[in-house]
């Protein structure tokens, strides 16, 4: 309890609909019976002009350092208050506002009870308020440095337009080079570019920016600090380095399903879409003459239950290219359900079909059968035998070539990493954004965020739209001078603490984390990214952790002044 | 000063822990829709995951003959989670009450949205004719106050230790774990364990509260905890390790301990 707290009390008639139904003059006399009290004040609405005026008048007159209002809500009044207070050059925390209008005056039978329940609660706030104690709120001065996790066509774009917005990017890629995904694929969706060249052009604009870095064969291997202060360390082969940061992008995105064991899949003639894309680059083998593409080898099984959602997309392309290339090829697709994503390559299929691609549709539980002719035989060395439901028929389809389109699946890293930041996956491995209609590609820490293949399966357009997005983000978070928080905040005594990890595992906005520095491992809490709730103050094992502004000795005393 | 205020005689004897955003709104929206209410005192807190079951245990202390705690409807929390760990710790409570002669129902939470005023006025309504019912705390069981006092203060210890803080808080988290052979951990086992350690904890904890006022003997102290005196020396035999209790003298050849 502060030593000799000048506590005000000003208890609000609201133009009487506290007045006529509590003994206000009553209120009164209890109030300034009440320890620490220096100053009762009534008036018929504190919350017009006149009555501000009031309050901060005698906040000055008599030296107050501390006021109790009794008058409506907090939930709506309180801030007209704290400005008030500010006003008065006082804390605008030293205020606590008792609702006796709503929860004495209006719900009560009766003057009696009325007036008891609003002098209980009055006398509840004197306890609170004269333990209460001036706060700020919590400040950081964002970091200007971005680290993007992978430099795919995600990672790549988000760092060209963080750096553009005048942001420092740091780009962290687990290979020996830039590109991911793109260094596999010839061309690129949408429409037949030539991947090599827009990767080129992008890497060309990206290196002669400044504001641009790279560390290749490098990973992320811990994590702490606060929004706009993170600090990472970065593993490369040079050995480790610390990375501070304000925000991390993670674009590490997604890997190949090897569809081993089906359609008889051996990577020589039943090869995947990828493969085929570096066939088609070195010019496809003229004997080649007759192409199929199965869909769905492995997507949407009991396995990889998701639509991967680019590989029909993907097919059709590929089927377009080697038609166009050279139009006496066989090309057929064999789908369970086929659908090219958008407006702009709906009309893909239908191009396909005029073009003499043949396509077929089977059942899920009546999948192709591929068989391989005997060697030496004069035949193509594949038939494909399918039931199709587009015709209703059995076909034997002969081949040379048939091309597996795999789904994406999350890549093998992207555990482990969610595991050192601490991002939630979803049920596949995916990373998975916590609120997707309010905030897409953000998680529950605010200064981290997510885009492209990373966070489920997308087209090299769809990535795009999702990195930029993320960059602005990132821009609007980091370009701000400051970074407020809440003003109360949990705090960790650090002498009571034995790192136990309660509090982390109970933070569901990851602001309290238990950290090893040179002090030695102990719970630090984020200031910026607390919100205030107090779920780990009450569960700390050791009680080392308390709540400003709802400390365990303002409650006690709140209890303790209800007392009977 | 009119005389009567002081006395806040106000039925029945309740103290709700309110949070912020659904209970606190919620009591606002009954007042401004002029529900009537019985006249239950509240403590504001933002969640009530902040809810200690310390403040809880202390709000017995206080003569307080139910106690309520009202948060956010689940999966609603403001939060995300308080609301889950909250329940939780009412939970554990209402079991340790029942174990100290407490009727658990004297305990009671509930789930209520910011716009259910009715759900509210219902709640509340009920709750007061519960305590209604089972009377004033103690009395109602023929448990003097001083008795039930000290049950509550070594309740109040147990559930500030370590081990019951740890295990309470664990709980969430354990409920949905397997063990390393794969199968889901059970409920009741849970439960069961918590319960024991739990009373171990309990005894502890009473036997310290019994030596605090005055340096007792095993027999006397046994009297006042109604444990078996092996009983007894068996946990001064661990809280004389553990340096929370010490042998002030003998006294006629009977060995005194007090707490430290």
């Amino acid at each position: 309890m502060n030593q000799d707290p000048k506590i005000g009390v000003f208890i609000c008639e609201c133009s009487g609909e506290i007045g006529k139904k509590i003994r206000c003059a009553d209120l009164a006399s209890r109030a300034a019976s009440l320890e620490g009290v220096k100053e009762v004040q009534m008036h018929q609405a504190y919350c017009m002009p006149a009555g501000l005026q009031e309050l901060k008048k005698a906040v000055a007159a008599q030296g107050l350092d501390r006021i109790v209002v009794a008058g409506c809500s907090p939930r709506t009044h309180e801030i007209l208050f704290m400005k008030a207070l500010s006003e008065a050059s006082l804390n605008p925390y030293m205020l606590d506002v008792v609702n006796v209008r709503d929860h004495a005056a209006a719900v009560t039978p009766d003057e009696e009870t009325a007036t008891r329940k609003a002098s209980a609660m009055l006398e509840i706030a004197v306890a609170r308020v004269s333990r209460l104690a001036p706060l700020e709120n919590a400040s950081v001065k964002p970091d200007k440095r971005v680290v993007v996790i992978g430099a795919g066509l995600a990672g790549l774009s988000a760092a060209k337009e963080i750096a553009g917005r005048g942001l420092q990017a740091l780009v962290v890629e687990k290979s020996e080079a830039p590109g991911g995904m793109l260094n596999r694929c010839y061309t690129m969706l949408p429409g037949p570019h030539k991947t090599e060249e827009f990767l080129a052009k992008l890497l060309g604009e990206l290196n002669r920016n400044p504001n641009v870095e790279f560390l290749f064969r490098a990973e992320v291997v811990s994590f702490k600090g606060q929004t706009g202060a993170y600090e990472l360390i970065v593993k490369d082969p040079s050995g480790e380095r610390k990375v501070p940061a304000g925000a991390v992008v993670v674009a590490s995105g997604a890997e190949e399903f090897m569809p081993n064991g089906l359609f008889g899949f051996d990577g020589r003639d039943v090869i995947t879409q990828t493969a085929l894309e570096s066939l088609l680059k070195k010019g496809l083998d003229p004997l080649k003459k007759s192409v199929a593409m199965i869909q769905c080898a492995g997507g949407r099984s009991d396995g990889i239950p998701y639509c991967s959602r680019t590989c029909c997309m993907t097919a059709v392309k590929n089927a377009l290219w080697i038609k166009e290339q050279r139009p006496s090829t066989d090309v057929h697709i064999l789908f369970r359900d086929i659908y090219t994503g958008g407006p702009l390559r709906e009309r893909d299929i239908r191009t396909a079909a005029e073009k003499g691609i043949r396509f077929f549709r089977y059942e899920t539980d009546n999948p192709p059968v591929v068989e391989r002719q005997r060697e030496g035989s004069a035949m193509p060395p594949l038939t494909i035998v399918v039931r199709d439901l587009l015709s209703n028929t059995r076909k034997e389809l002969a081949c040379d070539l048939i091309v597996l389109s795999n789904p994406q699946i999350p890549s093998r890293d992207s555990g482990k990493l969610a595991a050192v930041l601490g991002l939630p996956l979803d049920r596949y491995g995916f990373l998975i954004d916590h609120y997707v209609r309010v905030k897409p590609s953000h998680f529950v820490e605010k200064g981290v965020f997510v885009c492209g293949d990373v966070h489920f399966p997308l087209s090299p357009y769809e990535c795009q739209v999702q990195a930029y997005g993320v960059a602005a983000r990132v821009a609007n978070l980091l370009l701000q001078e400051e970074l407020r928080g809440n003003a109360f905040y949990s705090v960790v005594d650090e002498s009571k603490c034995i790192a136990c990890g309660l509090c982390e595992s109970t933070c569901f906005y990851r602001a309290i984390k238990v950290i090893q520095d040179e002090k030695g491992k102990k719970a630090r809490s984020s200031e910026v990214n607390c919100l205030g709730c107090g779920t780990c103050a009450a569960g700390c094992p050791m009680q080392a952790i308390s709540m400003r502004h709802f400390t365990d000795e303002q409650i006690s005393s709140q209890i303790a002044a209800a007392a009977f | 000063m009119k005389g009567d205020l002081l006395m806040k005689e106000l039925e029945p004897r309740i103290l709700a822990f309110l949070c912020n955003w659904a209970g606190y709104a919620a009591y606002d929206l009954a007042g401004t829709k002029h529900l009537q209410l019985p006249p239950i005192l509240e403590v504001r807190v933002m969640c009530t995951g902040r809810v200690d079951p310390l403040q809880l245990i202390e709000a017995f202390l206080n003569g307080f003959d139910g106690v309520m705690l009202v948060g956010c409807r689940k999966g609603e929390c403001r939060y995300e989670n308080g609301n889950y760990y909250a329940e939780r710790r009412i939970h554990w409570l209402r079991k340790a009450l029942q174990h100290i002669g407490v009727h658990p129902d004297r305990l009671y939470c509930d789930w209520i949205g910011a716009d259910e005023e009715q759900a509210f006025k219902g709640a509340m309504e009920r709750f007061s004719v519960k305590i209604s019912s089972l009377g004033k705390l103690g009395k109602a069981n023929g448990i003097e106050k001083e008795k039930l006092d000290s049950r509550l203060k070594a309740l109040k210890e147990t559930f500030a230790g370590e081990r019951i803080r740890w295990l309470t808080g664990k709980d969430l988290e354990m409920s949905g774990r397997t063990d390393v052979f794969g199968s889901p951990m059970s409920a009741s086992v849970f439960e069961k364990e918590v319960m024991d350690i739990f009373r171990n904890e309990y005894q502890r904890s009473s036997i310290l509260v019994a030596s605090e006022d005055a340096a007792r003997s095993v027999v006397e102290i046994a009297n006042i905890t109604a444990l078996s005196s092996e009983n007894v020396m068996q946990e001064i035999i661990v809280l004389k390790r553990l340096g929370k209790l010490n042998l002030e003298g003998v006294v006629e050849g009977v060995p005194k301990y007090k707490r430290t």
